[in-house]
């Protein structure tokens, strides 16, 4: 079947987009396994929508499914980090002597725990466009296309988004 | 669209010409300059930041497909129930029979001379030695009874 081709072409992307946005391993399992069978039955309108690709489309469908399914369950989701993460003391993140310098592996783990925290503090559409923009590197409009809204929805959520983040991740300003 | 949402967002991502950018980062406080650096340390944490491998992935294609599957495979419909079906083809069937016996009345018809004819018999006497006759030519069509016995011919047909 063709289509199990295009599955086990496009699965780790869609995984990674759908885990960006839901924060959790099954649920982006299911995500990306809903978004399959959403995108067989579409199949259809993709032929007729000759302008956009199978991974643009696929990632249209995925980013929507994730939204959608953070909406459900209307909790933020489950966020697959160190608890430690979100309670500790930026003070106190001083860098001993004999601790590692700055920039090696317990700094690089030690930020992406406070990012993944803070990334799960967000609402999942502001969670998408950050994503969108900032690991998929697509451009204003073609994330507007992806969530299916106006350019001026995707610069506020965008900004409103970065703000956030960058509160929340103040304190590590600096240090590393 | 919020200009100072739009003129942020393109000036963190670089996406300002030179003089733009002059004049918007004119306008900033030192600490506001400062955010460039911190998203850009945010944007290479993101970016770093991996989602976890897909444990069992060929299991998501088995699931998958096994999903559209059963979309493919054509739900059995239960049979209708055999009562109204029955009922209506009863109600056809004698429909088509009333319709049938009508029609052929209608092309038989009753002529004036079979009325005749009934009126006829009905006046006959115990023994009687009737014969009928009947012809037809292209304009028109009669019947001739030559009545041996009976006792009244009724008198509108006694000149046909």
């Amino acid at each position: 079947m063709a289509f199990d081709e295009l599955i086990t072409r496009h699965r780790e992307k869609m995984h990674m987009i759908a885990w960006q946005i839901v924060r959790n391993e099954e649920d982006a399992l299911d995500v990306v396994q809903d978004a399959f069978v959403r995108a067989w039955r579409s199949l259809p309108k993709l032929k007729i929508e000759s302008t956009t690709s199978f991974p643009a489309w696929m990632r249209r469908i995925v980013t929507n499914a994730a939204i959608d399914l953070c909406r459900r369950r209307q909790a933020r989701p489950q966020v697959e980090i160190e608890d430690q993460a979100l309670k500790i003391d930026a003070a106190s993140h001083t860098t001993p002597a004999a601790m590692e310098a700055p920039g090696t592996s317990v700094d690089r783990e030690f930020l992406r725990n406070r990012i993944a925290a803070a990334m799960a503090a967000l609402s999942p559409e502001h969670r998408a466009v950050i994503m969108l923009k900032e690991i998929e590197d697509l451009s204003y409009d073609e994330i507007a296309r992806t969530v299916g809204c106006s350019l001026g929805t995707v610069m506020s959520r965008l900004f409103y988004a970065r703000k956030k983040l960058q509160s929340l991740l103040d304190d590590l300003h600096g240090q590393i | 669209m919020d200009k100072s949402e739009r003129e942020y967002n393109e000036w963190l991502d670089g996406a300002m010409d030179e003089k733009t950018r002059g004049e918007y980062e004119a306008e900033l406080s030192a600490s506001e300059r400062a955010e460039v650096e911190k998203w850009a340390m945010i944007r290479g944490a993101l970016r770093e930041e991996k989602a976890p491998a897909l444990k069992h992935p060929d299991f998501l294609n088995s699931q998958v497909l096994e999903e559209i599957r059963r979309e493919i495979k054509p739900e059995r419909r239960p049979l209708p129930s055999l009562r109204p079906l029955f009922g209506w083809g009863l109600t056809a069937a004698l429909a088509a029979v009333v319709l049938g016996t009508v029609f052929l009345r209608q092309e038989m018809g009753i002529s004036s001379e079979d009325r005749f004819f009934s009126q006829v018999l009905s006046t006959r006497v115990a023994d009687p030695s009737l014969s009928v006759t009947s012809f037809k030519a292209p304009d028109k069509k009669g019947v001739v009874i030559w009545i041996d016995g009976t006792d009244y011919i009724p008198p509108t047909q006694t000149v046909q």
